[in-house]
């Protein structure tokens, strides 16, 4: 027999201690003057080696009595090793959407079945359908019937899968198990994306087994559309808006596909694609919203691959208002800085407007090239401590000395001026990490003929050096803003970077980098939780279903989804997973072994964490039966008589 | 006293309890008893006129002397005096015993019995009947000479003023004390607790009958003693011996019950079989009616 809680148990003992003791001092003091003596001496001497007998009884029953409620506090049990299954098993099923691989989903899906089909009462089993989380079936359970309906239901998945945490919560869930022998069976595909976070030098739970089952035929050949997005915001209706499209062929084989392009349903765009084997192809196609409304495209690409969702791709649009900058002075010839966010009256990106109180006060980005007045200064110092941003751009005078020694900056102008060259950029850096895969022309080519040395304090971060070793581009928090210095003034006489083919991508970054804060983002993967408020209604796009989503909410299935609230209206895409699309498989001799314990298993009692009454027969009630008998002996015993 | 009407303060104990003296207690009882009469308790057995007295209600009618009527428009009774060459002997314990009085009681068993005993004195000598008072410890005490004078009244009274002080009493030795002083065809009344072995006092008992004399027991208890309803554990100490004892009442208390009711059983058969009249009086009920017992005794005797 066991004790669940065995604190209880020596707490009440302890409390028995000074009861009995009390129990057993208890004597009257008081003189109680009473004259009929003669009939009390034949009674009381004549009981007296009995009552001494029965005060004994009387005292062992009360004891007696605590110790059987201080049992039945303590719960104990008898484990029913009757009924500890021979066996318990854990299957996991990899649910990540490379399963679906048309050459093997439903042999491992009748694998599955199988081992399903083999359990019953002394074999239970409990299901994992490993996807962004786990999914647990509700208890291990001989019944395979509901086991095989729990998988049926999660199949097929689409979102992708890490093993490592479902790993440790069977291995968890099978130390709870009194079963003999402990296993845990996986079912993946042999891809290698799912073990990148498993540590394998932390083994399972002794006596744990585990097996990964694998189809016969591994890989797939698989296509798929790795990226669909706007190239410029929707900010007006009937204005067209580029998409570009990405297509790849993972495999080795090569694939003739038709991509098709649907907005509510309608075909807007369709091309046929051969793709040779590994081929990477973009595509841009253009498409004018008639509504300044939230509206999803889906794009389809068909064909015979063994691996369907990937080959869907959604995108939302939601109007967007362009950012406003707020600029001042002006640039000797072109104003590349101008002409950089306004390339053409129709191609803009930003609405550029002078410095005055009021465009600085609303302005998502300031530009500051000359020294503003002492109100539009203090102005840009407030917006900044908010937590706006602002981008200097030197220019040598004392005033803009002063201005950026308010901020900690000291600046003063070189004895000799020589040229210049980036000498460091920090492409980790997020304003600089986009251009790390973009192949134009080099930064380190670009020249400066008249820079400042620039002392930046401590807290700001220097992302770009010049060749003599003074800051070229540096950032400044400031309270809750940032502040941007670019140690030129940018325009042909104090560099060539204007027109060089990385400036206007530059200067567009870095307002996107700037703007990009607050924005809410619309393009979610499978797996990703949504942020919605209370009220929020969400409406399936492709199904007009509509529900009110739990919290937190993550999308079942990619598609694009409409969220309502009373005075908003935003539409999101939910796109599979794109890195489960590539066929990586693990290489042949890779061993789980060394995840399996050496250690011989221990069969270790059942504590307050763990212990679960359905593990063994209790004897609650008994104890709680036998402590009323107790009591109710004692009262008659004793009659309220303590001594 | 006329003027007190049958009432239940008259069955108050708690009340009698509160009365300042003894005097004061035995005329409230004698009052009590008489205003629960329907009709004069004596007539006077002789022939011999004594005085005159106003009708009142209750008298018999043939008391009435109608001749005295006719003359003065006026209802008269005569009284004529009554002879009767009767004792009555009282006799109180005054052991250590006596002295209990329980929580649930308003007063000692001794100043019960002594109230009792004041009121048949009074009653006595309201009636002219000839009393003498003993008390009764080791052997029988301070008993007086019978007679029925205002002197030996208030002698008997002024006894009475004195506390229960003998460590233990022989009712037996008392009683044989008695036998030669007492007068043939007199009554003798006991107020005791009786803690004695009742086959003691069957010899004394057997001799006073055969003096023809009749004898009342009086057993005044406190509800206590009757009944040992105890709750708590008891250090217990006797009155008389001063012994102590510890015990749980919860566990003697069906002994108890058994021995003192066997033991009141004794003596009230002992008292059928010795055609004595006994009583039980336990000291929260009322002893008016002990004086009714006499007189029915007393009538008998008639």
């Amino acid at each position: 027999m066991m004790l669940a809680f065995t604190g209880f148990m020596f707490g009440a003992i302890g409390l028995t201690v000074p009861v009995i003791l009390h129990l057993i001092r208890r004597k009257p003091t008081e003189i109680t003057k009473f004259p009929a003596f003669m009939f009390l001496r034949e009674s009381v001497v004549a009981k007296h080696a009995r009552n001494n007998f029965r005060k004994w009884i009387i005292l062992l029953l009360r004891c007696l009595a605590f110790l059987l409620l201080s049992a039945a506090f303590a719960w104990p049990y008898l484990p029913n090793f009757a009924k500890i299954p021979k066996s318990a098993t854990v299957l996991l099923w990899d649910n990540s959407f490379s399963m679906t691989s048309k050459s093997y989903f439903n042999e491992m899906k009748s694998s599955a079945l199988k081992k399903i089909s083999e359990t019953d009462r002394s074999n239970p089993m409990l299901i994992g359908i490993i996807a962004g989380k786990t999914s647990w079936s509700p208890k291990f359970t001989g019944d395979s019937a509901s086991l095989a309906e729990f998988l049926k239901k999660h199949l097929p998945g689409e979102s992708g899968s890490r093993f490592d945490a479902a790993l440790r919560e069977a291995d968890a869930r099978l130390e709870e198990m009194p079963g003999k022998k402990k296993k845990i069976i996986l079912f993946t595909d042999r891809q290698k994306l799912p073990w990148r976070d498993v540590v394998f030098t932390h083994p399972l739970s002794p006596g744990v087994g585990f097996e990964v089952l694998t189809p016969k035929k591994t890989g797939f050949d698989n296509i798929a559309i790795t990226s669909m997005k706007p190239l410029s915001p929707f900010i007006n209706a009937g204005e067209k808006i580029i998409f570009s499209i990405d297509v790849q062929n993972f495999s080795k084989k090569q694939f003739d596909a038709e991509l098709k392009i649907s907005a509510n349903a309608k075909v807007v765009f369709h091309e046929n694609i051969f793709l040779n084997p590994m081929e990477k192809k973009s595509l841009m196609f253009g498409f004018a919203p008639r509504k300044l409304a939230p509206f999803g495209l889906n794009a389809e690409l068909v064909a015979d691959d063994d691996i369907s969702c990937d080959n869907f791709r959604f995108v939302s649009l939601n109007p967007e208002k362009l950012p406003e900058v707020a600029i001042n002075g002006k640039s000797d010839g072109f104003d590349f800085v101008r002409l950089a966010y306004q390339t053409s009256g129709e191609n803009k990106v930003a609405e550029l407007v002078p410095f005055s109180e009021k465009n600085i006060e609303n302005a998502d980005f300031i530009i500051v090239r000359e020294i503003p007045n002492t109100a539009e200064r203090k102005r840009i110092e407030k917006i900044v401590e908010n937590g706006g941003d602002a981008l200097i751009l030197w220019r040598d005078s004392p005033r803009m000395r002063n201005f950026l020694l308010h901020f900690g900056i000291k600046a003063s102008v070189l004895p000799y001026q020589h040229l210049v060259r980036f000498e460091t950029i920090d492409f980790d850096h997020p304003l600089f990490k986009r251009f790390r895969n973009v192949k134009i022309g080099g930064f380190f080519e670009i020249a400066f003929f008249s820079t400042p040395k620039l002392v930046m304090p401590a807290n700001s971060t220097i992302i770009a050096e010049y060749s003599n070793g003074f800051p070229a581009i540096a950032v400044l928090r400031h309270k809750k803003g940032r502040l941007f210095i670019i140690a030129s003034s940018l325009d042909r006489k104090s560099s060539n970077w204007t027109v060089h083919s990385s400036f206007l991508p530059f200067m567009r970054e870095l307002l996107r980098f700037s703007t990009a804060a607050g924005k809410e983002s619309s393009t979610f993967a499978l797996g990703q939780i949504v942020d919605t408020s209370r009220r929020t209604r969400i409406t399936d796009v492709k199904t007009g279903n509509s529900f009110s989503p739990a919290k937190p909410f993550s999308p079942a299935r990619a598609g694009n989804y409409m969220l309502k609230n009373k005075s908003d209206r935003k539409m999101i895409s939910v796109n599979v997973p794109i890195e489960e699309s590539k066929n990586r498989l693990l290489p042949e001799n890779f061993k789980t072994s060394q995840l399996i314990s050496m250690r011989h298993s221990v069969m270790e009692k059942a504590d307050m964490d763990s212990f679960s009454p359905e593990q063994g027969r209790t004897f609650w009630w008994i104890i709680l039966l036998f402590a009323a008998l107790v009591i109710l002996s004692e009262l008659l015993l004793a009659n309220r008589t303590a001594l | 006293m006329s003027n007190i009407n049958l009432s239940s303060e008259f069955f108050d104990t708690e009340l009698l309890s509160r009365l300042p003296n003894l005097e004061v207690k035995a005329r409230f009882l004698v009052a009590g008893f008489l205003a629960g009469l329907h009709k004069t308790p004596f007539r006077g057995s002789s022939v011999e006129f004594k005085e005159y007295r106003d009708y009142q209600p209750g008298d018999e009618l043939k008391l009435i002397d109608w001749k005295a009527y006719a003359r003065t428009d006026r209802l008269h009774v005569k009284l004529r005096e009554e002879e009767t060459n009767m004792t009555v002997n009282l006799l109180v314990d005054k052991s250590c015993s006596m002295d209990y009085k329980s929580r649930t009681a308003s007063m000692t068993k001794w100043d019960y019995s002594r109230a009792l005993v004041a009121a048949f004195l009074l009653f006595l000598h309201k009636q002219r009947d000839a009393a003498s008072l003993g008390f009764v410890g080791r052997t029988l005490e301070e008993l007086t000479r019978g007679g029925a004078r205002a002197s030996h009244y208030r002698r008997m009274m002024a006894l009475l003023h004195r506390d229960a002080d003998d460590s233990e009493s022989h009712l037996a030795n008392s009683l044989n004390s008695l036998l030669p002083a007492v007068e043939m065809r007199s009554m003798i009344l006991v107020f005791s607790d009786f803690y004695e072995d009742p086959k003691a006092l069957k010899a004394p008992l057997s001799h006073l009958r055969h003096l023809k004399c009749e004898v009342l027991l009086f057993h005044i208890l406190d509800p206590m003693e009757i009944s040992f309803d105890f709750d708590e554990p008891l250090l217990l100490q006797e009155l008389e011996s001063e012994d102590k004892m510890r015990l749980s009442p919860d566990l003697v208390r069906d002994d108890y019950n058994e021995s003192i009711r066997r033991h009141i059983d004794d003596i009230s058969s002992l008292c059928v079989a010795r055609d004595c009249e006994y009583l039980l009086l336990d000291t929260t009920v009322s002893p008016i009616h002990a004086l009714g017992k006499y007189i029915s005794k007393r009538r008998f005797m008639q």
